[in-house]
């Protein structure tokens, strides 16, 4: 995919481990959140990562955002591994890669008012005095459409969306290029929602923005994405643009989950494709493709091979052998 | 419609709760009623007392803060606002099932699941021993669990999210209720499992002509699931009607507003329409229609007195000023 | 933080004997001199072993009776007060103080940091108090400073405990990650971020604490290994008292009444703030929305 990469993800792993070994305890177990991914986010674009929940969207933000510690592979921002950055490196890492989460209760420090909420990473990085950050802290809010009058109250006199600007006025502060918006209109009412993507798509326009844009829901990273790369337990099944993707997909997965989410028009009927059991049956998974005792398509050849992420045609990339 | 008995009939529900800050009027002035074999969504968003309505239904509201001030609840010839706790045990979990968004909640986590089934079971019928444990598995063979031997003797903490919702549903299947109430039983769950769960309770409706009421924010569950649809909005009905009439020839700004602001897949927008303000707080109610603050149709009488509900069509009712121009 | 009509609906529900007790003890132990009819110490043989006024043989002037030695009962429970607040106060400070630290440690880093602070819990639960406080006082020797000391170091325990509890769960809180995203210093984190919210706690258990730490300093001075006589300390009094409680009930019982009294005042107070300060609670008095 053309365009100047921002940040590239190389056959990252993120394994963790459950239940440490100890005379009580059982044997610890492997969890392998993230298992080889790759892809590379575009300046100024979007790059939508979905997939349900346990398939290792949230851990890849949160590697990226250097939250845990990778097992194996190399986050490369601007040409620079991550890995390698010294102290002053990552405090302007900090403030190139901002994020948004999923819940507006729990994102804001319900003990600050609004304003230190915002002005906090200023105050951390030694951006310009106080009355200079104070100013700005106004800025932001009326640019996420709150008023400056807001400034010295308190997260709880606020409705779910409004924390939600609060939230993206934060991030903002330190005038980030890449922001990682993690779930960040899952929590928000139907009529809320909406007014929360415009204005994340007003600002990106506005500054230039480079968004990680991870969800469920696909029919907001369709709205929102220029790049969408399906997830499913630790690795991605297919990547392509956000217009391929959903009017032309080409793994089984994508499509099943394309065909599952409900349209809101009872004029339209379509036989959904339901999959059967659960992402959790991983038994006897160890070999070959994981999809494929819930795939309506797969043969014995998916449980001897591992498919690989290929390009089937320009700018999509599909791991199944059923295609490749 | 399958055939025009009313099994369930809401007049002018009102639950309060009263807290140390005020009265929140959840749910104020609700009518409606459920057909035989029909299924009813109640769409809203947080706080506009759609699960509210549910639990007034079963005498579940939370007390002592929540209470039922006025109306009437029919079930046949009886008024369930009228029965006693003790009495309402008669109606839970055999006529009137509900199932919650987090299972959990009504599974208990100390018991295994195939018990749990089976006293589900012996409400309904007299089975011991090698019978009741072949209802079971039979059971759980019809909501799609794999290996229900095994799984009998499973906790509800061994299973996922998606299996834990089966299993309720196979309690209800067990109980065959008139009346199913889901109160958003898929939100918690990935979108490929709540596709097999609205299956299994469309294959519930279809073979024993239950009732079902869904309650759920999601428009699109509502479409596909439902005939008949209420919208709710700070604890009022702002417009019923059935399904092809609500999404095709809705009068009400707020479901116009609702509808218009979801992306739609495969057709990609610039801008979502949206509709602006806040959410209202329901301690500070606006004297007027409560959605007037976020409304761009209001005039001046819409600040001042409550919209009555008005016929449209037979199946059709609208509580606005101005639907006529709508 | 609450509101003004949020703080004022809490008041409603206020224990107000809980609160009418307490603020007779700060007052008690603050005028002492001002409010106490005599002096504590000062005896006087031929007013010996006085009952109450209501009783033969009482007067007004000694309204709760005297003392073996013609010590005015009354006046040394006020002075009492003062040293049971003063233990009081500076042990919970003292022990709150290492407990929050520890607690916090604990509970923010984890791993070997947190099995050794928990394992020390346990060491430290498994002893009993008594003993701990007569090894320190044996070595150290019996005073109203050594007494807060040795408190001090050893109800540590609780608080750890509860605040590494809440740390677990407010660690938790997307605030937290985004404050390390935003480059916010571990200290920082620790101080602005998570300090906050276990102050509520804090402030329960210190009130709860309170009271027992005025019963262990009494049992201490009746062991003879707190304040040192002739100070008034109720311990004491109860303990001298203990010998007369034949024929003279109110030596040993007025003392132990204002102990009581007082460890209730806190049990309710306590009780009330963590109602009014515990979110939780507070959702379950004001019901689902």
């Amino acid at each position: 995919m053309n365009g100047e990469a921002i940040l590239e993800i190389k056959d990252l792993k993120k394994y963790f481990t459950i239940g440490k070994q100890g005379i009580l305890s059982r044997k610890p177990r492997i969890v392998k959140a993230l298992d080889g991914i790759t892809f590379s986010l575009n300046k100024g674009k979007t790059f939508g990562l979905v997939g349900e929940s346990g398939c290792g969207k949230s851990t890849a933000g949160r590697s990226i955002l250097r939250l845990h510690k990778i097992t194996d592979g190399e986050i490369i921002f601007q040409g620079q591994n991550i890995d390698a950055f010294t102290g002053m490196e990552k405090m302007q890492y900090c403030r190139d890669v901002q994020a948004v989460f999923q819940d507006p209760y729990a994102s804001l420090n319900p003990r600050m008012r609004v304003g230190e909420i915002i002005e906090e990473p200023m105050l951390v990085h030694g951006i310009s005095r106080s009355r200079g950050r104070r100013e700005r802290v106004a800025e932001l809010l009326e640019v996420v459409g709150l008023s400056a009058d807001h400034i010295s109250r308190f997260p709880h006199e606020f409705s779910g969306g409004q924390r939600q600007r609060i939230g993206i006025a934060r991030a903002l502060s330190l005038n980030p290029k890449l922001v990682i918006l993690d779930e960040p209109v899952s929590a928000l009412d139907v009529s809320i929602r909406a007014q929360i993507l415009n204005l994340l798509m007003d600002l990106q326009q506005e500054f230039g923005l480079t968004y990680l844009f991870i969800s469920h829901d696909l029919s907001v990273v369709e709205h929102i994405s220029d790049v969408v790369s399906v997830m499913y337990l630790g690795k991605i099944l297919e990547m392509a643009t956000c217009e391929m993707i959903f009017n032309h997909p080409l793994h089984p997965y994508t499509q099943a989950l394309l065909s599952a989410i409900p349209v809101p028009d009872p004029e339209f009927s379509r036989q959904a494709i339901i999959l059967e059991g659960d992402v959790a049956d991983l038994l006897g998974l160890e070999k070959g493709c994981l999809f494929r005792n819930r795939c309506f398509n797969a043969t014995d050849a998916c449980s001897e091979r591992e498919p690989e992420l290929v390009e089937v045609e320009p700018n999509h990339q599909v791991a199944c052998l059923k295609i490749t | 419609m399958n055939g025009n008995e009313k099994v369930l009939d809401v007049r002018n529900l009102k639950t309060h709760f009263f807290t140390n800050l005020g009265v929140v009027k959840a749910v104020d002035g609700v009518s409606f009623y459920l057909r035989k074999g029909q299924a009813l969504g109640i769409v809203g968003e947080s706080g506009s007392g759609k699960s509210v309505t549910s639990l007034s239904i079963l005498q579940l509201v939370p007390k002592p803060a929540g209470r039922i001030v006025e109306g009437e609840i029919w079930y046949g010839e009886e008024d369930l606002v009228k029965k006693s706790q003790k009495e309402m045990r008669q109606y839970r979990g055999k006529k009137l099932f509900m199932i919650s968004q987090d299972p959990m909640t009504s599974l208990n986590p100390v018991f295994k699941i195939g018990n749990q089934i089976a006293e589900a079971i012996r409400r309904r019928q007299n089975l011991t021993g090698d019978d009741l444990t072949e209802k079971i598995i039979e059971m759980l063979k019809l909501v799609h669990i794999r290996e229900p031997e095994t799984r009998i003797n499973s906790y509800p903490h061994q299973f996922s999210g998606g299996m834990k919702q089966r299993a309720m549903i196979s309690m209800a299947l067990a109980c065959q209720p008139e009346i199913l109430i889901a109160d958003e039983p898929t939100t918690a769950l990935d979108v490929t499992i709540q596709a097999q769960i609205l299956k299994l309770m469309m294959e519930i409706r279809q073979h024993y002509n239950t009732s079902i009421i869904l309650i759920t924010h999601d428009l699109g569950v509502i479409a596909k699931f439902c005939d008949y649809v209420l919208v709710m909005y700070a604890g009022k009905i702002v417009e019923r009607a059935d399904v092809k009439t609500l999404f095709k020839g809705n009068r009400h700004p707020y479901t116009r507003g609702l509808i218009n602001s979801l992306p739609h897949l495969g057709k990609k927008q610039q801008r979502l329409a949206s509709i602006k303000g806040q959410p209202p707080d329901l301690l500070n109610l606006p004297k007027g229609c409560p959605f007037e603050p976020r409304c761009d149709y209001s005039v001046e009488r819409c600040s001042c007195d409550y919209p009555p509900i008005e016929p449209v069509d037979k199946e059709h009712f609208i509580s606005c000023w101005r639907w006529r121009e709508i | 933080m609450p509101q003004l009509s949020k703080i004022w609906a809490h008041m409603k529900n206020a224990p107000l004997g809980g609160l009418a007790i307490l603020f007779m003890l700060v007052m008690g132990a603050l005028f002492s001199e001002f409010i106490a009819p005599h002096s504590p110490v000062d005896q006087d043989i031929i007013q010996a072993l006085r009952p109450p006024f209501w009783f033969e043989g009482g007067t007004w002037d000694h309204f709760l009776g005297t003392d073996e030695l013609g010590r005015d009962i009354l006046s040394r429970i006020i002075f009492g007060a003062r040293i049971s607040l003063v233990v009081g106060f500076m042990a919970v400070a003292i022990s709150g103080f290492i407990g929050t630290c520890l607690g916090l440690i604990s509970g923010y880093f984890g791993g070997r940091m947190d099995s050794v602070i928990m394992r020390l819990v346990d060491i430290q639960l498994s002893m009993p108090y008594i003993l701990i406080a007569l090894a320190l006082i044996g070595a150290l020797g019996p005073s109203l400073r050594n007494i807060i000391i040795v408190i001090g170091i050893t109800s540590w325990v609780d608080y750890a405990r509860v605040v590494r509890g809440e740390v677990l769960s407010i660690k938790e809180n997307e605030f937290v990650d985004l404050a390390r995203i935003a480059g916010c210093s571990t200290y920082r984190i620790l101080l602005k971020h998570i300090f906050p919210s276990v102050v509520n706690s804090l402030i329960v258990l210190g009130t709860l604490m309170l009271g027992r730490i005025i019963i262990f300093e009494a049992a201490l001075s009746f062991l003879g290994l707190g304040v040192q006589p002739p100070t008034p300390s109720w311990g004491i009094m109860l303990a001298d008292g203990r010998q007369y409680l034949t024929y003279a009930w109110w030596l040993a019982t007025f003392p132990g009444f204002a102990i009581m009294l007082v460890v209730l005042g806190t049990n309710l107070v306590g009780d009330w703030l963590r109602d009014m300060l515990d979110p939780r609670q507070r959702a379950a008095v004001r019901g689902k929305r």
